[in-house]
């Protein structure tokens, strides 16, 4: 039977009508509720297969069939469309839908690993001196604030002899008079160190209590220096601000990239980069 | 009671009887609801989603304008009103063009911002002047490939009004520090729904742009609430640690995060009864002919709905998108209807004698689609 019932829209008014759908050599031929039809098979369009959603046979008229999908579709337009055609298939095919699962996987996964740290050396790279100082310092700020950081209680001699060991160590480096280093109070983080964006070097007062020998402020100083050098901290700070707009466009929030600003300080003690 | 235009066969159409007493007003016929449906099936759906996006990242996004459109057609096929389906009817090509237009401009923004701040305010200034044109070719763009029962949608390009309503009325919005946004959105919305056309009948849109005070104002006055809930909260923490004689006069960092994730959730669930309550008010002041949309989304629904979908979303790294937006497509049909005296056979398509020649030579020049 070369035939299948289907419904007929002439484009003119919004009726629809149930009609007969059967191929007489080249034409097509359309009958029944007050419609008798005839057209040419080559003049016909059809839209391609999607899943199981109806298909339309356009005519040169404007008007149009609507039909269920059906095999025999395929028998009628042969060489329609060829590009959605294989695009159906692949998406009938378990192992094609699995090997797409694969690629889209492994192409976020690169992305993260690879994708963000390379745009965001990139950019690192053009971002002039004094931004980074204006960010160091606002970072530093935040800091304070979130993890209750308070002024040093080291008394002036005691400073000014250990920056003066921090000057000896940063200022031969390329830039490193830039440098600078804070001495902060933190009775809830403990004894660490951390390299800001800028150049910014913080050193709590509890992790100074734990040296026997200055000699060790300077290997955890000369340690932090390294970050500078490297700018790892800006760095950091633009591969979290990615990974953050990025999971605000998945998740289709937008305003959850003003989360980024709280996020830095907790990223730059959490981060790889950071003293383990 | 619903039919099904692919199972069964529709009725006859009722044979013309001659009355001999006047017809009754079209005012008083009976309105019936015609029930919008959507069928789409979130496996089926995940199938095309994925490897539309997997042929995407292989062909480096030049696919993406036939992936949008296969997608498009799943949504448009799968959603019926009064048992026949919608069609999407666009090309990829076009689509792909306009994608072209929007990479290029991107791309020289960030270019000019390396180089120069004059060349990037030129090209601000050339995207804000664009905007408004390119506002209506996307709607016209739109509404010309959206057929329903082998009609297609118009929107009559009317770009002088689009300056007015999506430039110009932004100076004064501006100069009264926002005050006048929610009058903006009405007349917008307004103008969007009164140059739309189909089937021989203009959208008409039977509300004054200054009824959407009422939503904007009962949602400003929840979140400011809340936030001064919260201000509070985060105050008379800080008395208490400051009188429990702890050294530290700022609150434990723990409960200052849990103070702002509060007022998170707080706009997050403003923003969705704001939303459904926009939609709804839009939807229910629009008719065609002397027929009306009847919306009847709920906040509460729309909040559970968007709360799972994010967290699924996030749990299974982006897999349950598909499964998301046919849920959400699912819902929105669920609360649409049209109510009509008629059984919407006799529509007539809009003639294209009425578009003056320009405006068709522009349509084929730029036949563009920006919407991502």
């Amino acid at each position: 039977m070369n035939a299948f019932t289907a419904h007929w829209f002439d484009g003119v008014s919004s009726r629809m009508h149930a009609v007969t759908v059967s191929r007489v050599g080249a034409d097509v031929q359309l009958s029944g509720d007050g419609v008798e039809r005839c057209e040419a098979h080559a003049a016909l369009r059809i839209t391609p297969r999607l899943a199981a959603t109806p298909r339309t046979i356009h005519f040169p008229c404007g008007g149009r069939v609507l039909v269920a999908d059906h095999v025999m579709l395929d028998a009628w337009f042969p060489s329609e469309d060829r590009l959605q055609r294989l695009v159906a298939r692949l998406e009938h095919h378990a192992l094609a839908v699995v090997a797409s699962i694969a690629i889209c996987i492994s192409a976020s996964v690169s992305t993260f690993v690879w994708g963000v740290p390379w745009l965001a050396d990139r950019i690192a790279e053009q971002i002039p001196p004094s931004i980074e100082t204006r960010l160091g310092d606002s970072v530093l700020g935040q800091l304070d604030n979130l993890f209750g950081l308070q002024p040093s209680e080291l008394d002036e001699a005691r400073r000014t002899e250990l920056t003066t060991r921090f000057r000896k160590l940063a200022d031969p480096m390329p830039n490193g008079s830039a440098y600078r280093i804070e001495f902060r109070h933190a009775p809830e983080i403990g004894a660490n160190a951390l390299a800001l964006p800028g150049g910014i070097v913080v050193v709590t007062d509890e992790l100074t209590y734990l040296f026997d020998d200055d000699r060790e402020f300077d290997a955890v100083v000369a340690h932090e220096i390294g970050h500078q050098q490297e700018r790892h901290a800006l760095r950091q700070t633009l591969r979290s601000s990615f990974v953050a707009i990025v999971a605000a466009f998945f998740a289709g929030d937008v305003s959850a990239a003003s989360t980024v600003v709280i996020g830095v300080p907790t990223f730059l003690l959490q981060s790889h980069y950071s003293r383990g | 009671m619903q039919q099904d235009v692919l199972a069964t066969t529709p009725p006859l159409p009722p044979p013309v009887v001659f009355a001999y007493w006047p017809p009754a007003p079209p005012a008083r016929a009976p309105m019936r609801e015609h029930r919008f449906e959507f069928h789409g099936q979130a496996g089926e759906y995940f199938r095309i989603w994925i490897v539309n996006l997997a042929l995407t990242l292989v062909t480096l996004g030049i696919y993406s304008a036939w992936a949008k459109v296969r997608s498009e057609r799943y949504f448009y096929a799968n959603t019926r009103l009064g048992g026949v389906p919608f069609e999407y009817l666009a090309k990829p090509l076009p689509i792909l063009k306009g994608r072209i237009i929007a990479v290029v401009l991107l791309a020289a923004y960030v270019l000019a911002s390396q180089f120069s701040v004059v060349a990037q305010l030129v090209l601000v200034g050339v995207i804000l002047l664009a905007t408004p044109w390119l506002i209506v070719r996307g709607t016209a763009f739109r509404a010309r490939y959206s057929a329903w029962r082998g009609l297609s949608f118009r929107f009559i390009a009317d770009y002088s009004e689009a300056y007015v309503r999506f430039l110009l009325l932004l100076i004064p919005m501006v100069l009264t520090l926002g005050m006048l946004y929610p009058w903006l959105q009405g007349k917008q919305k307004q103008f969007l729904v009164e140059h739309h056309r189909f089937g021989g009948s203009n959208f008409r849109f039977l509300l004054s742009p200054g009824r959407f005070y009422i939503p904007y104002l009962i949602a400003w006055a929840v979140l400011s609430g809340a936030i001064m809930l919260c201000g509070g909260l985060i105050f008379a923490l800080t008395m208490a640690t400051v009188a429990g004689g702890d050294s530290g006069s700022a609150p434990p960092p723990v409960l200052l995060y849990a103070v702002i994730s509060m007022i998170y959730a707080v706009y997050f669930v403003v923003w969705v009864f704001l939303a459904a309550a926009l939609v709804n008010l839009v939807y229910n002041h629009v008719e065609i002919g002397g027929r009306r949309l009847r919306s009847t989304l709920k906040g509460q629904r729309l909040l559970a709905l968007y709360a799972s979908n994010t967290l699924a979303i996030l749990i299974s790294v982006g897999l349950l998108i598909p499964w998301a937006k046919i849920r959400l497509a699912r819902y929105r049909a669920e609360t649409l209807s049209l109510l009509a005296a008629d059984d919407l056979q006799d529509m007539r398509a809009e003639s294209l004698g009425d578009i003056d020649a320009t405006a068709a030579e522009v349509d084929g020049l730029f036949d563009i689609d920006i919407g991502l």
